[in-house]
């Protein structure tokens, strides 16, 4: 007989916030590196030194550019997520009770 | 099947694979239709040849884009933001109208997943094959089928990332430095970044990507209302469920007209039963639809158990397709789509950018003349060369002394060009704005002008 319930399975608390942050950061990335990119070329800024030729430079810059601005926005995000996960929750009246505390930190991902 | 029964969510639960069964059906067969659209644009568009030249390309190198016969320069952004602009409120418009119609057939994620599902029964077989071949001990029947796959998975998703950067480098030298294996160093970074994006998402991510990554899955509800397309349960018809026995058209009196084959559920691609009502992890894929409306069929009851329908037609009311938001959205789009299809025929094919010289604001010459220096950059988008002339507008007696006044541009070329502008003396004092402007000399009606500010003496 076949289950009709469907398989449960979650990702943890710290998972999910690394997810989102890696994928929402990534998005961020790409439209900043389109918008900073399409008003300024990158070889302008004192990086005419290091190639001769712009052909290779340029790819070689957005590449960069985009990788900083992923890790600045994944930051943001991390921290974000990472403050949100850990946030204690409002105490509730029962607060100081062993069950209430356990239960408070089982929310917070704690084990 | 080994029965998963957990007591509510568990914080730390191994990520357990879904299994989603295969389902034919008009659905299946629209998002097959869909795919081979999808992926055929992506894979082809790049060999598409157009005037001597890949037609779309983006020359990240060159600071140009190529969409068949229109050329964009960095200053043509403001084009690509209203692109943009448009893709989001279709996305809504097309929500609000019938729901998650992005998620179930034209995303990304959903579209290189259904190939790379494709793939996995290819070479693992059906559902229950797979199931079994994973809880099998390993042997060289099951090491033979997990190669198969992974040399499918990844070879498509190297050619994959390899597309990709197709799109921005030339495709065809691509495919000869491979060849030749001079492949540069971002090129090939690109190609196996990419590749490995696809090759996660698409084989391993899958749905969790739709229900923990996207946030277009968590913010899409706020669009719908009562007159939305959703992914349906009639429970009024369906309920009470129950099995049949083997003489599937003797019912049990009472019975609703769900036999609970649970087929809907193992069909589901996100793992959920849509029988519970609309759930924000459904991506309205509409594979329990086919799956159920294969076994009503069979047993001799009406399709559409599970079907496309608006809540207002599942509580027995008509549906209102023409709601506010659906006027205002389409209104809105319509108008927006109007203004860019003018503003891409009409563009003017040249335009022009003038920088101040930073080292000094102005210069008086040996005669009492007053210059100022600036460069200027003539960009010229069209598909031809021109000569153009430059002039100062609005400067009363003003001269400009190029290196040239007349300037070629190469077809879309862009050249910068360093030019005094100077006056008579004793004509205007401090700061004053004029503006430069440049002409073809072929084409009269092909003209740009740019403002600037001139400075004389205090």
């Amino acid at each position: 007989m076949l289950p009709s319930e469907p398989p449960v399975a979650h990702w943890s608390p710290r998972s999910q916030g690394i997810g989102v942050a890696v994928w929402t950061s990534f998005l961020v990335a790409c439209i900043e590196s389109m918008i900073v990119f399409a008003f300024l070329d990158p070889v302008t800024l004192g990086f005419e030194g290091l190639s001769p030729s712009l052909a290779a430079l340029r790819p070689m810059l957005y590449g960069c550019g985009f990788f900083l601005f992923w890790s600045f926005a994944f930051i943001a995000s991390g921290v974000t997520a990472y403050m949100m996960e850990t946030t204690p929750r409002t105490r509730s009246p029962a607060a100081g009770s062993p069950a209430a505390g356990s239960a408070a930190a089982s929310r917070r991902g704690e084990s | 099947m080994t029965t998963t029964a957990v007591v509510g969510p568990p914080l730390y639960a191994a990520q357990q694979k879904i299994y989603a069964r295969e389902v034919h059906g008009r659905y299946a067969r629209m998002r097959s239709a869909s795919v081979i659209v999808l992926l055929g644009v992506f894979y082809g568009l790049p060999w598409l040849r157009w005037n001597g030249r890949q037609a779309v390309l983006f020359d990240l190198p060159a600071r140009k884009f190529y969409i068949f016969g229109l050329t964009l320069f960095p200053q043509d952004f403001w084009l690509l933001t209203w692109l943009l602009i448009m893709a989001a409120l279709s996305l809504f418009f097309f929500t609000a109208l019938a729901g998650r119609l992005w998620c179930g057939f034209a995303c990304p994620q959903t579209v290189w997943t259904e190939i790379f599902v494709w793939m996995e029964r290819l070479t693992e077989g059906s559902r229950t094959q797979q199931m079994k071949l994973a809880r099998a001990p390993w042997s060289v029947r099951k090491f033979a089928r997990k190669s198969a796959k992974q040399i499918l998975w990844i070879s498509f998703a190297i050619f994959t990332g390899m597309t990709f950067v197709g799109f921005f480098s030339p495709i065809d030298g691509l495919v000869g430095k491979i060849a030749a294996a001079s492949l540069g160093g971002w090129e090939a970074f690109w190609i196996i970044f990419y590749g490995f994006a696809t090759y996660g998402n698409a084989g391993y991510l899958r749905e969790q990507v739709c229900k923990y990554m996207c946030p277009y899955a968590r913010f899409q509800s706020a669009m719908f209302d009562r007159d939305t397309l959703i992914i349906s349960y009639d429970a009024a018809r369906g309920e009470p469920r129950g099995a049949r026995s083997h003489d599937a058209a003797v019912r049990p009196a009472g019975q609703g007209d769900c036999v609970d084959c649970t087929l809907c559920v193992q069909a589901c691609p996100t793992g959920i039963d849509i029988r519970r009502g609309l759930q924000y992890e459904c991506i309205a894929c509409a594979a329990c639809v086919d799956a159920c409306d294969a076994v009503m069929t069979k047993i001799g009851s009406p399709v559409g158990l599970v079907r496309y329908a608006t809540q207002a037609e599942i509580d027995g009311e008509p549906t209102r397709l023409i709601r506010p938001r659906i006027v205002v959205y389409s209104v809105l789009l319509v108008s927006l789509m109007a203004g860019f299809a003018y503003a891409v025929t009409h563009r003017m094919p040249v335009d022009l950018d003038v920088l101040r010289d930073r080292s000094s604001l102005y210069r008086e010459l040996d005669d009492g003349r007053i210059e100022n220096v600036f460069t200027v950059r003539i960009i010229n988008k069209d598909q031809h060369a021109h000569t153009f002339r430059l002039a100062p507008v609005k400067l009363p007696n003003a001269v400009i002394d190029a290196e040239s006044p007349t300037q070629s541009v190469d077809a879309e070329d862009v050249k910068s060009v360093v030019v005094r502008v100077r006056i008579p003396p004793a004509q205007g004092h401090g700061g004053q704005d004029f503006a430069i402007s440049v002409q073809a000399l072929d084409d009269p009606k092909l003209t740009a002008t740019s403002r600037a500010r001139f400075f004389s003496k205090p």
